[in-house]
């Protein structure tokens, strides 16, 4: 199983648990409460736009074209104009004086009508004309209320859009700035007039209801907006129709009747009165509402079957259009179906559903931090104390006891009493080691290293048998024990193994420093090894010199030899000079050999005195020296060859007797490389040499002949 | 400690960020606290569209921003609208409740205002703002010192305007030129001469036919009422008054100037009158072709030319002053009525309405003719800027002195200069000629008289 750190151990179960409960909440929160949200801001929206539309259809039947009752009283006034003048009803459609004189009796009725129900328009509209010398439009009245919910007493806020003026004169009702005397109309438009009427001439019914007819017209008081009219044909008791009279509703007017709402919505949502046409799209007769993009809305491509529009910027419009009964189901004249279509932004239909999302989401964000946060600081309070325990713990001295501050969790604390009483064992354990080591007198002592932590820990005895005098082991730091054993061994201070001579109270001591590097730690011991370097120098000296002179003895000597021929570039010119203490016997038989050991003894000591870094002897055997000088040029050497053999010829010793002799040797000599490159050779031609002068004159010298040499083989 | 602290801070943000969106739930946003501000307004035909039209654009931008929504309602003619709102002020049975804002004159929002239930304006605009409006004709010496209870939103003089085409014939058989038409006197004149080469037409009539006795009793001196200590003291003597009789009732009664329909506007479509005084505001309403009684038809051409003054006299033009008044609610309704009427005035919004209703802007600096080009068209709409502007400029700009009882006054004068002058006309029309003289001096001494009782 991997280590992993308390925090890690406690934070990442715990957070798994908390984010799967947060998401399994938020899951049924949305499958219950939110996704229900939605579904009711929608049946809200579809639920206000139905509030409107039934509220505006009850306006538009009920109240704004109530107006049957005042078409039997405007039919009874006709009536009674034509009875008084004595004419035919057909006469409508040709005498402007007897259409004159009907509208200025339906004029005021007509105000009357206009201003009860609250509309913002009002018509008669005869079939004839209006004037004798007139352009040919109809005799009407048309009326234009700026004040539709206000019933205007002083008739202040009516104008006349179309009649003659001789009424207005009459009723001090001025005209509109559009006013014309007479109705043009053009039947290819105008519904209005020409839709009842005709249905009025062609029906059978008396009941002027069934003919109404709803329309769109352009405003007839000179704005570009659109109105919505209901007209119905005027029709006498003889069934006659003379005319149409009707009331209208300014796109403005219908435009506040619709908008009603209150609150969140009244600032985002927008309504439209719209025709549909056969195709199933929609015309507009007025937006309203305060939404900010009603000007972007009367762009849109609206249709009965899509309740969503995607526009370009990737706003979405929901709508909900709902149909308006207007007309009767049977009724004779049929101008498409009316809606009331609902608009608004999809973003702004469910901001509260957004809006709780998102508070979800915060509050699950939240949930999540704040268990995430007391994870945390749970596991920080739980591993802080034992990070610090452990810091504590690596930064005591490992010989002495430990003593950890408390960290107030039992089970840490218990630790730490536990790990005390260890340590507390382990450094008398240390310290008796120690002493043992002191006890037994071997020189030894070790020091640890972390160049990593900056530790260092030196023995007691390290400091005095590295030679560093002036510190000790207390007060050595860990950088200073490197910069003292690089400036001691040099760069390569840490490898495997130094020997070193040094200097110690005794004297002259030899000390052993062995390294070892385990991980980060460096682990070194320092043994003292004087003896064992003693003792070994004593056993090579004895291997290489003569016991009873102090010279080299021949092995050495030729070894020596070797070792020089081998670096020739030491040597240019040599010579091999072999001796030959003469008369040994004489006095060894006359004096005793003490006497002959002296005799031997006075001659090595001259040749040890002549010893320098181009010369060297040795005793051979018994009476029996050689020696080998060197240098550059062969005037050198005989220069030191001539130096010796005279220091041995002056040389004296002293027999028991009291007197001083005077030592008699002779000496052979050879040359190296004129008689040969070869060290047995050359020892053998200065014996030859030696041995022509004991044959001849003894206490001489002679150089090898090699002609003689060869003449005695 | 430092992390704790910060850890601390992180988790108090978050806390407050989870309570505040947590909180917006049902309050929100400025956006959702729509305040709606209703007006009534005694607006008709051009001017309620023009309004209209500015009310719409005020919803769909600065309030949309604001969170406020205006509903305007016409509510009749200019006296309508003050009863409706003193009678809502006294809370009498039956009556509504009062608008945010209602659209008065002057001496009717005055009476209003002492009843203590209209906002001074000069509680919610700064010195600076108010220095921006054309001074002096909106103030009113109040009880607790000078107030503002109207805000002007539009002002207005007086112009004459003439059907030039059919000026022309009479001007050249007559002799007579526009210069005739300068002086009060000039027009009497030849209002006669007209009256008898077109056998019994009127050539003139006017607007406001009270204005012609306020702003002519001043050029010529003689205020008929003036402001003493904050009251109405009468001072309308013989001469002023017989120099009024002689240039507008005599000519009247004798048939020279009349008055038919609603407006002189309106009697200049029908053909009944070939020139008018009226205020710069009905400029949309002149025609630009006359229907006769018998539906007869023809294009005309009108001019508009200043306002006649009194022979001798310095110009001097009527300052009317239409503005809209504040009723006390509370604070929010009161300053979302406040920021609507500072955003119609301000000079976009004033000019635009201004251009399409025939009104000049209330703030200083702010010159309609700067927006003239792109938006009118109609060359009388051009003229009546530039002859309005020029009028502004050039004659003494006469507003009547406000007064308790300002308006009583007003209809005082207003009567004597039309209903009263009726009847005399028609007992005129009825006389031989010997008659006539005699019956004329006797009806100015009459009428003198009643005026001067009903003035009282």
């Amino acid at each position: 199983m991997k280590t992993k750190s308390i925090l890690r151990k406690i934070f990442v179960p715990f957070s798994a648990m908390v984010a799967g409960m947060l998401v399994v909440f938020f899951i049924i929160e949305y499958l219950c409460s939110l996704t229900e949200l939605k579904n009711n801001s929608v049946y809200l929206f579809e639920e206000s736009v139905s509030t409107r539309r039934d509220f505006l259809e009850s306006k538009l039947t009920g109240q704004w074209s109530e107006i049957i009752t005042t078409t039997e009283k405007l039919t009874g006034e006709i009536e009674d104009v034509l009875e008084e003048e004595q004419v035919s009803a057909s006469r409508t459609a040709s005498d402007d004086r007897l259409n004159q004189k009907i509208l200025e009796r339906l004029a005021d009725p007509l105000v009357e009508i206009v201003k009860w129900n609250g509309t913002t328009d009002g018509f008669v509209i005869l079939n004839g004309p209006a004037a004798a010398n007139g352009s040919g439009g109809l005799a009407s009245v048309y009326v234009v209320n700026d004040s539709p919910n206000h019933y205007d007493r002083s008739n202040s806020s009516i104008q006349y859009a179309r009649g003659s003026a001789s009424i207005s004169k009459k009723m001090k009702i001025p005209l509109a700035s559009s006013w014309k005397a007479d109705m043009e109309l053009d039947k290819a438009k105008d519904d209005f007039f020409f839709l009842p009427y005709e249905a009025g001439q062609n029906g059978a019914d008396t009941d002027i209801s069934a003919y109404g007819t709803w329309s769109i017209a352009e405003s007839m008081n000179g704005q570009d907006k659109k109105v919505l009219l209901y007209s119905v044909p005027l029709i006498l008791s003889d069934k006659t129709v003379v005319g149409v009279m009707g009331i209208g509703i300014s796109a403005d007017c219908l435009s506040e009747n619709i908008q009603m709402e209150s609150g969140e919505h009244s600032l985002t949502r927008s309504y439209m009165f719209a025709q549909a046409g056969e195709d199933g799209s929609m015309v507009p007769v007025v937006f309203s509402g305060q939404g900010e993009n009603v000007r972007e809305l009367k762009e849109l491509p609206f249709s009965i079957e899509e309740d969503t529009i995607t526009v370009e910027g990737g706003n979405k419009f929901y709508t909900s259009a709902q149909n308006l009964a207007l007309y009767s189901a049977n009724s004779p004249v049929q101008t498409g179906s009316w809606y009331l279509v609902g608009i608004e932004k999809q973003s702004d239909l469910f901001a509260v559903y957004n809006r709780s999302m998102w508070v979800q989401f915060l509050l699950m964000a939240f949930a999540m931090l704040c268990c995430f946060g007391s994870v945390l600081l749970v596991g920080k309070k739980l591993s802080d104390p034992i990070r610090k325990m452990m810091d504590e713990l690596r930064a005591s001295d490992p010989n002495r006891s430990i003593h950890l501050h408390k960290t107030h969790i039992s089970e840490m604390d218990e630790l730490a009493d536990s790990i005390g009483s260890l340590s507390d064992r382990v450094a008398k354990a240390n310290s008796k080691l120690s002493q043992i080591i002191h006890m037994s007198d071997a020189k030894i002592s070790v020091f640890e290293y972390k160049q990593s932590e900056n530790m260092i820990y030196v023995s007691p005895e390290f400091c005095a048998m590295i030679g560093w005098t002036d510190t000790s082991p207390e007060s050595i730091t860990a950088a200073d024990f490197r910069e003292r054993m690089i400036s001691k061994f040099g760069e390569e201070a840490f490898v495997k193994e130094h020997i070193f001579e040094t200097n110690g109270d005794t004297g002259s001591c030899w000390m052993r420093l062995t390294q070892k590097q385990e991980d980060n730690v460096l682990l070194g011991v320092l043994v003292d090894i004087t003896r064992e370097v003693q003792e070994k120098m004593r056993v090579e000296y004895e291997r290489d010199n003569d016991s009873l002179t102090g010279l080299m003895n021949r092995r050495a000597f030729e070894r020596n030899i070797i070792e020089l021929f081998a670096r020739t570039e030491k040597v240019a010119v040599g010579v091999f000079l072999a001796w030959d203490l003469d008369n040994l016997k004489h006095f060894n038989d006359t004096y005793g050999h003490n006497t002959g050991d002296d005799y031997i003894i006075a001659l090595a000591g001259c040749l040890k005195m002549n010893n320098s870094s181009h010369t060297f002897s040795a005793r051979r055997s018994g009476d029996e020296f050689v020696t080998f000088a060197y240098g550059d040029t062969k005037e050198e050497v005989m220069a030191y060859v001539e130096k010796i053999w005279e220091d041995a010829r002056a040389t004296q010793f002293l027999l028991p007797d009291g007197q001083m002799r005077r030592i008699q040797i002779s000496m052979g000599m050879a040359w190296y490389p004129e008689h040969t490159k070869d060290p047995e050779e050359l020892a053998a031609y200065a014996d030859f040499a030696l041995y022509q002068v004991k044959h001849g004159t003894k206490g001489t010298s002679a150089v090898f002949d090699p002609e003689l040499y060869k003449g005695k083989q | 400690m430092k992390l704790k602290q910060t850890g601390r801070r992180v988790i108090c943000l978050l806390l407050a960020a989870v309570i505040c969106t947590s909180g917006c739930g049902k309050q929100g946003t400025g956006k959702n606290e729509n305040v709606t501000v209703s007006i009534w307004h005694y607006y008709s035909g051009q001017q309620a569209q023009a309004f209209e039209e500015a009310v719409s654009e005020f919803n769909e931008t600065k309030g949309q921003e604001e969170g406020i929504t205006v509903k305007a309602e016409s509510r009749g003619d200019v006296n309508e609208v003050a009863e409706l709102v003193t009678a809502a002020a006294e809370k009498k049975e039956g009556s509504e409740e009062m608008p945010d804002i209602f659209t008065a004159y002057m001496d009717t929002a005055v009476p209003v205002y002492d009843m203590g239930v209209l906002v001074n304006l000069k509680d919610y605009l700064s010195e600076d703002e108010l220095s921006d409006y054309v001074p002096g004709f909106l103030e009113y010496a109040g009880s607790d010192g000078m107030a503002l209870p109207i805000m002007p939103v539009a002002k207005s003089t007086e112009l004459f305007y003439l059907n030039k085409t059919d000026w022309e014939p009479f001007a050249s058989e007559s002799g007579c030129t526009l210069d005739d038409l300068t002086t009060w006197e000039g027009l009497a004149h030849t209002a006669e001469l007209y009256y008898e080469w077109s056998g019994g037409k009127s050539f003139f009539g006017r607007d406001a036919a009270a204005n012609f006795m306020l702003v002519g009793s001043h050029q010529l001196g003689k205020d008929v009422f003036s402001l003493e200590n904050g009251k109405a003291v009468v001072t309308a003597d013989d001469e002023m008054l017989k120099k009024v009789w002689d240039c507008y009732a005599q000519p009247y009664i004798k048939g020279y100037y009349s008055a038919y329909g609603k407006f002189r506007s309106d009697d200049m479509k029908t053909g009944d009158l070939i020139s008018c005084v009226a205020s710069t505001a009905s400029v949309s309403y002149l025609p630009s072709e006359v229907t006769n009684e018998d539906g007869q038809t023809h294009e005309i051409e009108c001019l508009v030319l200043p306002l006649p003054n009194f022979e001798n006299t310095q110009a001097c033009a009527v300052q009317q002053g239409a503005g809209m008044s504040v009723t006390k609610s509370d604070e929010t309704r009161e300053k979302a009525a406040v920021e609507f009427l500072k955003w119609f005035t301000d000079a976009a919004q004033n000019v635009s309405y201004c251009l399409k209703t025939g009104y000049f802007p209330v703030k200083r600096n702010v010159n309609v003719n700067d927006g003239k080009e792109e938006s009118s068209d109609s060359d009388v709409v051009s003229q009546n800027f530039t002859v309005g502007q020029e009028t502004i400029n050039n004659s003494e700009m006469y507003a009547a002195p406000v007064v308790e009882n300002s308006r009583t006054l007003r209809y005082a004068i207003e009567d004597a200069l039309s209903v009263n002058l009726e009847s005399y006309r028609e007992q005129y029309g009825t006389l031989s000629e010997e008659e006539k003289q005699a019956f004329l001096d006797n009806s100015f001494k009459e009428w003198s008289k009643a005026l001067k009782d009903a003035l009282k």
